[in-house]
């Protein structure tokens, strides 16, 4: 225990760290080793003893660790004497959609196909009483209680994750550890447990990702969502393989 | 230009376990604080270009794995408690809180710090967590000691504030060892 803010008197833990990795000159070492106190020495003995806590180096699994997020590739700007180009392909594009949705019969998407998007892979219940029904995509507020199924067949786990607006990415499956929740059976299978939702506002969307470690799922789904947005989201996990998604409209509503 | 794996293993070998001791510190998990050494890692890789130019990498994979913590402080938070069981309705097994005293004062610091932007954030980080001097803060966020001193004390102000009764009286000299005792 510190008890008084670092004025200087003592190294930073930082300083430390640096000492401990050998990042100080010999005569910045020197002058450090010259100010440790009781309590700096145990530090660095405890950082000294985290290194027999270390897992060995693997470079595959650091490296494609590092390939799950890239970089959106920066655009790149259209020469100015071929502007006109790129506003008459635009525009016969256009023109292009707006005939083939012309063409289109009526839709009748109903408010509850939302729930099943994702070839039915992510099913979304709700308490209600005590029986857990299937969500028919109203909206659902604070202290609602939701459980989930997911298509088991030809996946040995699953990681749920949700997606709030602001970007935050909660994981409920597994509810600890790294490995993915196993899954057992084929054909839908209900997941144990349930969620007790917060006071979110906005779409929450609940993400199903079969057969990856927690922190791999993490990353796909935030950097889906670091790209496209909520909308960007649901793209990825309708185009992904072994990825389902769910968008819950948050707020006022079923409790 | 991408690092080899020999000099990813030279460098693992030199900054992994101050970084897990680090992380640890704030995490209080090993399991988390191996996470976030592996991530700040990875992000290494993805900007060889930029850690290359460091004269220090480790101030740099500090800076680079603070929000990486603090995130992972809000996503356990959220598994704690949002997942919750209905055993009549599916089963499962119950899911461990937290009880300890120590525990809980650590999530209420850690819970205002999510509260903050991600400069406040940083600057009580490096502060309290890493101990360092206002000056190493300062250097750390790119911020004059004069603007650390700011950060801090609303950092301060909003912990009186939402601390509540127990914190009448807290200044920077009680909540230091508040801290302190959370590490």
């Amino acid at each position: 225990m510190m008890p008084t803010p670092n004025n200087g008197d003592r190294p930073s833990l930082l300083e430390l760290g640096r000492l401990a990795a050998g990042e100080l000159d010999d005569a910045q070492a020197s002058a450090l080793r010259d100010r440790l106190d009781a309590d700096s020495q145990r530090t660095l003995d405890e950082i000294e003893a985290a290194r027999g806590q270390m897992p060995a180096f693997d470079a595959s699994a650091l490296r494609r660790r590092a390939a799950t997020v890239v970089q959106a590739p920066s655009p790149t700007p259209a020469p100015a004497n071929r502007a006109w180009l790129g506003a008459f392909v635009a525009l016969a594009a256009a023109l292009l959609v707006g005939l083939a949705v012309a063409l289109q019969p009526p839709a009748t998407v109903e408010p509850t196909d939302i729930a099943f998007r994702s070839g039915n892979a992510l099913q979304v219940y709700v308490l209600q009483g005590r029986s857990l029904v299937p969500w028919e995509g109203q909206a659902l507020g604070d202290r609602a209680v939701v459980g989930f199924q997911v298509h088991a067949t030809g996946h040995d786990g699953v990681v749920l994750l949700s997606v709030d607006p602001s970007g935050a990415v909660t994981t409920f499956w597994p509810a600890e550890g790294e490995e993915a929740e196993p899954l057992a059976g084929a054909g839908m299978v209900p997941l144990k447990g349930s969620v007790t939702l917060d006071d979110q506002e906005g779409r929450e969307v609940f993400v199903a990702v079969f057969d990856h470690d927690v922190p791999l799922a993490e990353a796909k789904v935030r950097q889906a969502h670091e790209l496209g947005g909520t909308d960007g989201l649901l793209r990825w996990a309708d185009e992904a393989a072994g990825v389902a998604a769910v968008a819950v409209e948050r707020g006022e509503g079923l409790r | 230009m991408e690092l080899t794996d020999q000099e990813l293993a030279a460098l693992y070998e030199r900054y992994a376990h101050v970084l897990f001791h680090r992380c640890r510190r704030i995490l209080r998990n090993d399991e988390d604080a191996h996470d976030a050494v592996q991530e700040t890692f990875a992000r290494v890789m993805r900007n060889a270009a930029t850690f290359r130019q460091q004269s220090s990498p480790l101030t740099w994979m500090y800076s680079i794995s603070t929000n990486y913590c603090l995130n992972q402080v809000r996503n356990r938070k959220g598994r704690r408690q949002k997942r919750e069981d209905h055993k009549e309705e599916i089963g499962g097994p119950s899911v461990v809180q937290p009880t300890s005293e120590h525990t809980e004062d650590h999530a209420r610091i850690l819970e205002l710090l999510d509260t903050v932007d991600e400069e406040v954030r940083a600057v009580v980080v490096h502060t309290y967590f890493d101990d360092c001097t206002r000056q190493e803060t300062a250097k750390l966020v790119g911020l004059s000691v004069p603007t650390v001193r700011k950060r801090l004390n609303h950092f301060l102000d909003l912990a009186r504030r939402q601390l509540g009764a127990a914190a009448v009286a807290l200044t920077l000299a009680t909540l230091l060892p508040l801290l302190r005792s959370l590490t």
